[in-house]
This record gives structure tokens, sequence and C-alpha cells, in this order.
């Protein structure tokens, strides 16, 4: 802008300089170059807009011709203003290597016109005048361009650092924005553990500053403890673990005392930070306060485990009342009263199952299932529960057997091996009660006959029965919670639909699989395995 | 005729069982916390003592433990019958010397019934 002003300027000089230059064609570029400067200042200057470079363009080269006219009025190639043209080339080449060269080559094309071409005969002092100045352009056009490349570079190399500074400092302040704002706490650390990042939630929750805890190593401000209270700072830190293997861990059972010596629980996950040649430099921590989530969590199991017993006293109550009246030792009823409370103990009976069923569930579903496995004979369980439930069979006219084969691996007989298995025997037994109540209830005449067989691995238990049998579309869901055989054969019998997904959990939870083979109306062969004690 | 004490804090349950075993012509007793327990253990002389494991003042573990150290009932049968079916309560049960060990979800009325006769049929 201050450039085209001052252009300006000097050709308003001499325009009122020299007379001779109030010519109309003059005039007319003269007023045309002053519109499109001043047009362009006002674009830039004013409005704030980038120019038409067709526009600024076309401007600068009016600049030239206008000099030339000048040049030519002054004296052409005596014109005491000839030296501004240098300035003018040395410019064009800071500008770009294409206008320079084009204002050096104009400017020797105007010369060789006016010395050589308009001034005839060609005079040998204007030659002498001519030829050092074509070589004073030419040798200023070599060095303007060198050294205009050269600064170009430079100046460019510049702006892009800075854009680059920019940039990074607004990456930057978008990290610590996302972390600042994150509810999380978050820290990162260096190789040695020292704490180099430490967010706004991780100083609330810690009760540090990130100016007090940066620098300092992780076990000193956070003070980890797991569940049983032990330190696992310097044992068990789980960046370290993370970083030994590469990958993520989580670990939710975590506590720590704060500043204010409050115990907050956490659940942390870490992650190693690496370089780009996959060396591990550092790590990041995510962590979050669950204190009242594991309060809540108690609370819901405490809750739980009230209600059940709460219920489950009144049902033993309603039990034992039923159990009185139809005692015949204790009171008088007539057969018909007999009959219904017959019909309410079976009910109060279904009710106790559920409850425990519904108790069970909810500590298969929370992970908190105890298992105190203990080696034992498979034999003593199953002939201890077809010893219990004889009765019921023999009510509806079932023969319940136990076939026990000899220890045999893959059809050879093996002789002084152990048959212990290894398992939780009440589970074990849990299982064996609800497979085998299950398969009294599905039949009407017959047998059910348990049976165990053992391999290299494994002790096999199979409860076949004559019943109803299983459609194979059924088959594929019976072991899942609240599925229910729908058809006028089992509505009779009833149940929750959680019956064999508890006893599959069991199996499960004690290292076996289970399953079952039947077909419609020819009876089912419930099989589950348990893992042989190792002797 | 033998003599029963039932040691239940519920009083369902204790009307229940004294019910039962009324019918079946035993003399019953009942006592609704540890402390009463311990008296009446004393003072009756009871053949076989029902015990309950959680209740209010002394627990039954501690009951249990106080017999088996009182004179008058060290040889007394004892059968526990409580709520908590953990293996290690089971164990403690009989280490501080219960005859037998019973989980209230796990027995009916007539089970106890049988087990009462089956302990005190023991030598």
């Amino acid at each position: 802008m201050v450039g085209g002003l001052v252009v300006i300027f000097t050709y308003t000089l001499i325009y009122f300089a020299y007379p001779e230059s109030d010519s109309t064609p003059y005039l007319i570029i003269y007023i045309v170059t002053l519109a499109l400067t001043l047009y362009n200042i006002a674009l830039a200057g004013i409005f704030k807009k980038n120019s038409n470079r067709l526009f600024l363009r076309t401007e600068v080269a009016l600049y030239g011709i206008i000099g030339f006219l000048f040049l030519d009025l002054t004296g052409g190639i005596g014109s005491p203003y000839l030296f501004i043209v240098y300035f003018a080339i040395v410019f064009a080449f800071l500008n770009s290597r294409i206008s320079g060269y084009l204002t050096a080559g104009s400017t020797v094309f105007y010369l060789i016109f006016i010395s050589l071409i308009e001034n005839q005969p060609i005079s040998v002092n204007n030659v002498k005048i001519v030829i050092p100045q074509i070589v004073g352009i030419g040798f200023a056009s070599v060095i303007s361009s060198y050294y205009g490349g050269f600064l170009k570079n430079t100046l460019s190399e510049k702006s892009q650092m800075q854009g680059m500074v920019q940039k990074l400092t607004a990456d930057k302040s978008k990290d610590d924005a996302i972390l600042s704002c994150m509810a999380d706490g978050v820290y990162a650390v260096d190789e040695d553990r020292k704490i180099i990042i430490f967010n706004k939630a991780a100083e609330d929750l810690t009760g540090w500053k990130a100016e007090d805890a940066i620098g300092l190593n992780c076990s000193t401000v956070m003070k980890l403890k797991d569940d049983q209270d032990l330190n696992i700072c310097e044992k068990s830190c789980p960046m370290l673990i993370s970083w030994s293997s590469g990958e993520s861990v989580v670990k939710n059972d975590m506590c720590f005392i704060n500043k204010y010596k409050k115990t907050i629980q956490v659940s942390g996950s870490y992650a190693p930070i690496k370089n780009l040649s996959g060396n591990t430099t550092g790590g990041l921590c995510v962590f979050r306060d669950v204190t009242k989530q594991k309060q809540l969590e108690r609370q819901k199991d405490e809750f739980i485990s009230t209600a059940s017993h709460e219920m489950r006293t009144p049902l033993t109550a309603m039990e034992g009342y039923i159990d009185l009246a139809t005692n015949p030792k204790i009171a008088k009823i007539d057969e018909k009263a007999k009959e219904y409370l017959d019909k309410a103990h079976s009910q109060v009976l279904g009710m106790s199952r559920l409850m425990k069923d519904l108790l069970n569930i909810s500590k298969i579903e929370e992970g908190k299932f105890e298992l105190s496995k203990q080696s034992f004979e498979i034999k003593d369980l199953i002939s201890s529960v077809i010893e219990t439930l004889n009765k019921m069979a023999t009510e509806k006219g079932l023969k319940l057997k136990f076939n026990e084969s000899n220890i045999s691996f893959a059809g050879k007989k093996a002789i002084g091996v152990s048959t212990k298995i290894m398992a939780d025997p009440d589970k074990a037994r849990e299982v064996l009660n609800n497979l085998t109540e299950n398969a009294i209830k599905y039949t009407k005449e017959g047998h059910i006959e348990v049976s165990v067989t053992y391999d290299q691995d494994f002790a096999t238990i199979c409860v076949a029965d004559t019943g109803i049998g299983i459609s194979p579309d059924d088959q594929k869901h019976i072991f899942q919670k609240f599925y229910q055989v729908a058809d006028y054969e089992t509505r009779e019998v009833g149940g929750t639909g959680l019956g064999l997904y508890i006893t599959r959990s069991m199996v499960e939870m004690n290292g076996g699989k289970i399953w079952v083979e039947s077909k419609k109306g020819q009876g089912s062969k419930f099989f589950f395995t348990i893992p042989r004690s190792i002797d | 005729m033998p003599k029963i004490l039932l040691v239940e804090d519920d009083v369902a349950l204790r009307d229940i069982y004294s019910a039962r075993f009324g019918a079946e012509s035993y003399t019953v007793s009942v006592a609704s916390d540890g402390e009463e327990a311990l008296s009446v253990a004393v003072k009756d002389k009871p053949d076989i003592i029902l015990l309950d494991i959680m209740m209010p003042k002394i627990s039954g573990f501690d009951v249990l433990d106080i017999l088996r150290a009182t004179p008058e009932t060290k040889v007394t049968k004892i059968i526990v019958m409580s709520a908590l079916s953990q293996p290690s309560d089971i164990e403690k049960g009989k280490m501080l010397g219960a005859d037998e060990y019973l989980v209230k979800s796990q027995v009916t009325l007539s089970e106890v019934v049988d087990k009462v006769k089956e302990v005190l049929g023991r030598n």
C-alpha cells in the first residue's frame, strides 16, 4: 500500500515537473493507474479484503508503462532517473522470478529500442551508454534472482514455523481443555513413573495440586491399596504391569487415601505410551471415583440377602404350620381340608424354590458365587441324591436307579486309579438334584437312571429318563435364563425357567460342560462333566 | 419321655417345633435367645438341645461353647440348626462340639424330627 502511494506521489511530482507529459494518452494511463491504485488501497486498507490478483498485477504493469513513459520524457537513456529502474528490478525479483525477469527484460528491450532504433543513426556514444546499462541490469538480475529466492525461502520457512507453532499451541490448548473438562482423573508419567500431566479432576480427587504433583513419583501421590488393604504401588503397580504386557490394564478394586484423609475407591485403566520405534516412554492412567457405586452395590447385596432371609423365615413358618395341620397326631381335619392344605404346601415349596433361585441368580450375575472345591467321590454324592429323591420317584411310580460303571479310559479298564472329582460338593449336589428332580417331574412312567463314566480328565454324569422328551428347537434354548418349553405337557409341571440356567452356571463354574440329547416323546439324557481330581 | 430344649428367636418356628415335638411326646422347653438358653439348659437339664445360631444377645456358637464347658451340659446332645450354610460355619459348629449341624433351608420338619430321634439313639 505504502509502495503504491510512493509510486503515485513520485509520478505526480514528475508529471508537474515535466509539462511535456501533458499529452492525452499519457493522461489516460495516468488516471487509470491512479484509480486502480486507489481502488486496491481501499480494498486492502479499508475493507480488509484480499485484493484481486488481476487488478494488482495490472496496477504493477501500469506502473511499469508509466515508468518507461517518464524515462522517455526525462531523456531516455540519458535520464537521471534511470537508477530507479534498478530498484524496480531488485524489488521485482523479491516478489517473484518471473516478474523480475519481465522487468529486467522489458528494460533491456526499452534501452535497445530507444538507443538503437529510435535514435537513427546509431551513435557510438549511445551504444557506449547502453552496453554498461545492459551489463548492469544483467548483473543486478543475477544477484537479485539468487538472493531474492534465498530471502523468499527464508521468509516462507519462518512463516511456516510460525504456522506450526500456532497450530501446536492451539493443539496444546485443545488437549488442556479436554483434560481439564474430563470428569475422570487423568495423569501421565514418564519412564521413571514421574508425573508429567495431572488434570483438574485428578487434583480434585487426590487433593494434590498439579504443580506439586508434577515431577513426583506416582506412588507418592496415589498410594494405591487393594481390597485387602495391601499397598500395590510398589509390588504390583498396574502401570508397570501394563508396561510389561504392552497392553492396557483395567483395575477396579483399588482405593487410596487422599490429602484430606478420605478413603476413595477407584477404578483405573492404565496404558503404556510408546514412541515411534515402539519403546515405552511413559504411561497414562485414567481413574474414577467409584466409592458411591461400591456403596450402592453393597447396599443392594445387603438388601437382597436381607430380603431373601426375611422372606424365607415366614415361608418356613407357613410350611411348618401346614405340616402341623396335616399331622394327624396334632390336628384333626377332614379329607377336603387336607387336600387343600397339601396344595397350599406345594405352592409354598414352589415359592421357597423361587426365592432360592433368585438369590442364586443374583449371586451368579454379580460373579459372587463362592466355590469351595474339594476332592470327593461323585458316586457317593449320586447315591445320596438318589436316596433323597427316591420317595418322590416312588410316589409317581417311577424307578430311580444308579448305574455305576467301572473306571475306564477309552474303553480300557483302569485299575487303581482314583475316581474322585474336584468340585464344590454343594454345587455339584444342586446340579445333580436339579437334573434328577426335573427327570422325575417330566416322566410319567418308566425309570430314571443316573450313571457316571470317566475319561482322562473328566467324570461325565448322565441323567436319563423315559419322559416326554425335548424338541430340537427347545434343546437349543433350554439352558438360557427364563426359557420355558411351552406346551400342554409341561404346563402341568410349571416352573420359573431358572433351574437349568442356574444348573448350567454351576457346572461351568466348576469347570465342566452341560448338554442334552433327546427326542420328542422318547425321553431325555442330560449330561454334565466335572474335572477329575488330580491324584 | 425325652426332654428337648428349643432355642430359637423366631416365635413362629418356636411354636411349630413345640407343637411337633409335643405331638411326638417330648417334654418341650423353649428359649428365645442365648442367655435364656443357658439358664434353661442348666435348670431343666434337657436330653437334647436344638440350637439356632443367629440370635440376639449371645450367638449360638458362643452358647455352644459355654454349654460344652459347663459340667451339667457337657455331654448333652446338641443339634445346631441355622440359616448359615457356608462350609466354614458347619465346620465351626462341629468343632465347638455340636453333634449335628442342620441348614434350615435344606431340611423339612419331619427330617428334623428324624434327626433328633437318631441323635438321641446314639450312645
